[in-house]
């Protein structure tokens, strides 16, 4: 992602550019983190790893930029409808496409994913054409003037809503029953099954709240970039990086490693070029399959 | 070792080599049909080098578009900046691609499933980037245009139908290759590691080797396809070597029939040929692949020709055999 920020690239390296950088790196990387807690999400309860995750991005921004625009829904609603049809479609992908094949074994599962997301990108790309679609800012304040840098109020609602999402999420997981049924899922279906838990309607609700993790995710970047109908498979890509940056099986990984490589990417992107900064961000992903596949941060073992 | 899922009977490779000669009798007069039938031939290319390390070997590579690419790069730089005669380039492009695609092997190729999928896709978005941005050696984004006609001595390839016949011998001749690998050893090894790498290292495949050479093979018979292809357009630009590209390749081979070659080629006309067949309705083809793809992955596991092999030849026997055990994973 280009930061969404105005950088200060012509100016010498003072302290307000290095911090407009770890702005706007925090700003994609509130992005990233989204992503990557949908993939761990889905990960942990099903083991399937969604290719189609960064579509939900896609539609989240697409549906709230498409009603803002064609039908002058406020911005709130807007964003809160995106968010419901990523739900939706997330919904659809888990009930009608993984559950019934959740047995076939992992190939078969990730082609059907790509499947998915390529369907999903046709679709927006007949509905929505290749421009992309803005909106107008949630909270259209000032931008925060912090040390010479700016930061707008839509960076700061997203990196603020991405730790609430995380506590929220968090909290669930620990104290709520369906929380409670996710985690013994993604231990042991067999023996989750044996002691009551609903496995098959577990899994479907990983893929609803990955879907909505998607969803908020775009809705709320759209102020801040324009959201096109092909960014799904790059941000499928990035989330994919930050999730296996963090270790791919713990939430909190997966936003530590959205973040890191958020920042990691503005600083590359800001002091080498700017030109190279998806390329710096692709290049970590290959460096950490090859050489620390489990995450900088996990000390258990990856699931084989 | 005659594996009954893979039996392909010999009339039809006769059958294959036949149509692919007489074509120009027939189309040579319509530059669609030609313009399509050199497609096919370059996508078939490309195909067969991917079904066997995705088809057969059950690694889900999506570099195919990155050494495509990189063969195109090598041939048309070659051509135009140093004026190599193209055929000495083409040559170029296979060693290029070969041994990118060997480097390459080695840490990548460690890698499963998923992960493997998603490296080989950050490789090709990479190198994407890289074309784009080196401008003074690339073109950049508006590409070299003005790519010189392969010629063999004073014999020019110079129409379509002569076209024609050079990429469907490159094409037939990678089919030959990919055939007998199929048939030996090293494709019984490669189908056992698609059934499970662990139990094919411990019944004495060497996997690291088998994986490594099929996917050396693959980027050769990209690159030589790349090559060919832009010195067919006589254009090259970075739009063509995107992640599409691949994920086209997987859907062809999806779509046809991972596991043989008549399905690469059954694959490969249909994703060429629907486009054109939907005439004005082709911006639906998009949408319609993803449908095919869908459907094919979620219920004929071995595309369309599978499903016809399973339908037509099969004796009650053989489906005895199969449906003792779930196919292909």
């Amino acid at each position: 992602m280009r930061p969404p920020t105005n950088s200060a690239e012509e100016q010498p390296m003072s302290s307000s550019t290095i911090l407009q950088f770890l702005f706007s790196g925090l700003t994609s990387g509130a992005l990233y983190a989204f992503v990557a807690l949908g993939f761990s999400v889905t990960y942990s309860s099903s083991g399937v790893v969604n290719f189609a995750q960064g579509q939900f991005v896609m539609l989240g921004g697409l549906v709230a930029a498409s009603l803002n625009t064609l039908f002058d829904l406020p911005v709130l609603p807007s964003m809160l409808l995106g968010t419901a049809a990523a739900a939706l479609t997330g919904l659809v992908v888990g009930r009608v496409f993984i559950l019934p094949i959740l047995k076939l074994g992992e190939f078969r599962l990730i082609l059907v994913t790509l499947g998915i997301s390529l369907f999903l990108e046709a679709i927006a790309l007949l509905i929505w054409g290749t421009d992309p679609w803005a909106l107008p800012s949630l909270l259209d304040l000032e931008p925060f003037r912090i040390g010479g840098a700016s930061l707008s109020s839509d960076s700061v609602l997203i990196i603020v809503m991405t730790f609430t999402t995380l506590a929220g999420f968090t909290a669930f997981v620990r104290y709520t029953r369906w929380g409670r049924a996710m985690r013994a899922t993604s231990i042991d279906r067999t023996v989750a099954s044996s002691l009551g838990v609903n496995v098959p309607l577990t899994i479907v609700l990983a893929f609803v709240l990955s879907a909505v993790f998607g969803g908020v995710a775009g809705a709320l970047l759209t102020p801040l970039i324009a959201t096109g109908s092909q960014v799904g498979m790059l941000m499928t890509l990035k989330g994919f990086t930050a999730a296996v940056l963090g270790g791919i099986s713990s939430p909190m990984g997966a936003v530590i490693g959205g973040f890191l490589l958020g920042v990691i990417e503005a600083f590359a992107g800001g002091f080498i070029s700017s030109a190279y900064q998806n390329a710096i961000g692709l290049a970590i992903l290959i460096l950490l399959l090859m050489f620390r596949p489990e995450g900088l941060f996990t000390l258990t073992t990856r699931r084989a | 070792m005659r594996d009954l899922a893979h039996f392909q009977p010999r009339w039809m490779s006769f059958a294959l080599c036949l149509v692919a000669a007489s074509l120009p009798l027939l189309i040579s007069q319509h530059p669609n049909f030609m313009n399509l039938a050199i497609l096919v031939g370059i996508y078939y290319s490309v195909c067969i080098g991917l079904s066997l390390i995705f088809g057969i070997g059950g690694q889900l590579s999506l570099a195919q578009a990155a050494f495509y690419g990189i063969g195109a790069y090598t041939s048309a730089l070659l051509s135009t900046k140093l004026g190599l005669p193209v055929f000495l380039s083409f040559a170029a492009a296979a060693v290029a691609s070969g041994v990118i695609g060997w480097v390459l092997a080695a840490p990548i190729l460690r890698l499963r499933t998923v992960y493997l999928a998603m490296a080989t896709l950050a490789f090709g978005e990479i190198l994407v980037t890289l074309i784009r941005e080196n401008r003074e050696i690339t073109g950049g984004s508006t590409g070299i245009i003005n790519l010189p006609t392969p010629t063999l001595g004073a014999f020019s390839f110079d129409t379509p139908v002569r076209y024609y016949y050079l990429v469907w011998t490159f094409a037939l001749l990678a089919a030959w290759i990919a055939h007998n690998i199929i048939k030996s050893r090293v494709g019984a090894g490669l189908r056992a590691i698609s059934d499970s790498e662990i139990g094919a290292a411990s019944c004495g495949v060497d996997v690291v080797r088998y994986k490594t050479w099929m996917f050396v093979l693959g980027a050769i018979f990209a690159g030589v396809a790349g090559a060919l292809y832009v010195h067919y357009l006589s254009f090259i630009s970075p739009d063509s070597y995107s992640a599409n590209f691949s994920i086209l390749m997987v859907m062809i081979l999806a779509i046809g029939g991972r596991t043989s070659l008549i399905g690469a080629f059954l694959g490969a006309v249909i994703v060429t040929t629907l486009p054109v067949a939907l005439a004005g309705y082709d911006a639906y083809s998009p949408l319609l692949f993803s449908i095919l793809f869908l459907a094919a992955v979620m219920f004929l596991p071995d595309g369309i020709a599978g499903a016809a092999r399973s339908s037509l030849i099969d004796t009650g026997w053989s489906r005895k055999w199969r449906s003792g055990k779930e196919f292909n994973q």
